[in-house]
């Protein structure tokens, strides 16, 4: 056995750590190197150590992490703060807009409002021959629809004199102003 | 108190802007640091559903503490302190138990060996092994699973310790603190796990 084997003492665990992993300075490892090559024990120490390093490398590939993990986290965030939905709204230019909104919910979204929308404007829409009037147009049609309901008027109770359930004045002249007075 | 803001870590120095209000530098945190916490997370609980879970719970618990936060510590330790806290008590409950079955985001009881050949190491496995020969990803894929066999071996706080080491490059001051332990306590620790993983991997060499 090498007299001053760092495995001895309380050095040594670190000492083979760390030049495993390539953190020891170089001085520190041309000086442990010179060691192992006259130690068997640390040779052997040294070896299973490294292999154990170069497996554990395998084992290095990880799964990508979720798009929306950010997304997720300051819901949660905003949850757990009180927050309202305005606040993410009125932080999300500082915070990166990708981080606070995703745009898949807020496409569907938008094309859900646009449907409901033209379904509406489709309904509430008037007739056609309204809308294709000018202004006078339609104030004659309101008119004739008065002449007309005066003529009824005018035909009913000409019905009603035939019957003699009124004077014997003619009817057509019940609706014109009376001069005399 | 500027010249002390100066001379404090990066990391410290945004979560302090955190304290203040700034969600800017929150987001900043979160981009500098997700992946190491998720992948560490990962290779604890082995299954990434989860570990995106606990990662968004140490996010979260980060959060919620900026206000009594003080950058006593180097702010990778605090984290990684929270994340280990978290993922131990998770293996603690005993949700971690191989072949455990489990409810996923649709409901569907999804079984755990089933979900590694989807989203787990073997999933990604597979990325990494185009290229190979039907021999040599057979080779590859044993291999893996003897290291992971090894690595889930181990003790709790000597996985946690080996993984810090290991993959996230920590040193031991800062192992010490994310594990609550002295510095001397973690390098016996790391000792003896790498000292278990080269018995049980021997063979591999």
């Amino acid at each position: 056995m090498i007299v001053n084997c760092p495995l001895q003492n309380n050095e040594g665990a670190e000492l083979v750590l760390d030049y495993c992993a390539q953190k020891l300075d170089p001085d520190a490892a041309i000086s442990f190197e010179r060691h192992i090559a006259h130690c068997a024990d640390c040779a052997r120490v040294v070896e299973a150590q490294r292999s154990v390093w170069d497996a554990l490398d395998c084992y290095e590939t990880l799964p990508a992490v979720s798009e929306d993990f950010d997304q997720k986290l300051w819901m949660r965030i905003g949850q757990a703060e009180g927050r309202g939905w305005w606040r993410k709204l009125l932080d999300g230019p500082a915070l990166g807009w990708n981080s606070v909104f995703s745009w898949k919910p807020a496409m569907v979204t938008a094309s859900a409002c646009a449907a409901v929308l033209a379904v509406m404007v489709v309904v509430q829409q008037p007739s056609a021959t309204m809308v294709d009037k000018s202004p006078v147009e339609k104030a004659m049609i309101e008119r004739s629809v008065d002449i007309d309901q005066v003529e009824g008027s005018i035909e009913d109770l000409d019905m009603l004199k035939q019957l003699g359930l009124v004077d014997d004045q003619p009817a057509s002249t019940l609706l014109q102003p009376n001069v005399a007075m | 108190m500027e010249a002390v803001a100066a001379t404090l870590e990066r990391d410290a120095q945004l979560m302090l802007r955190v304290r203040e209000g700034d969600d800017q530098s929150f987001a900043l945190l979160l981009e500098r640091h997700r992946s190491p916490v998720i992948h560490f997370l990962y290779r604890m609980v082995q299954n990434q559903p989860i570990a995106e879970e606990l990662a968004q719970e140490a996010f979260l618990r980060v959060y919620r503490s900026r206000e009594t936060y003080e950058p006593t510590a180097k702010f990778t330790t605090w984290l990684f302190r929270i994340a280990t806290h978290l993922a131990l008590n998770h293996i603690r409950d005993g949700k971690n138990e191989k072949n455990q079955d489990r409810i996923d985001g649709s409901g569907a009881v999804v079984n755990r060996a089933e979900e590694q050949s989807q989203d787990g190491p073997a999933g990604a496995r597979q990325v990494a092994e185009r290229g190979l020969n039907v021999e040599q990803s057979l080779l590859r894929q044993a291999r893996l699973d003897e290291v992971r066999t090894a690595i889930e071996s181990l003790p709790d706080k000597q996985r946690a310790a080996v993984m810090m080491h290991k993959y996230e490059d920590l040193d031991y001051t800062h192992i010490a603190g994310a594990l609550g332990c002295s510095e001397s306590a973690i390098k016996s620790l790391l000792f003896r796990a790498y000292e278990s993983l080269r018995s049980k991997l021997a063979h591999l060499a």
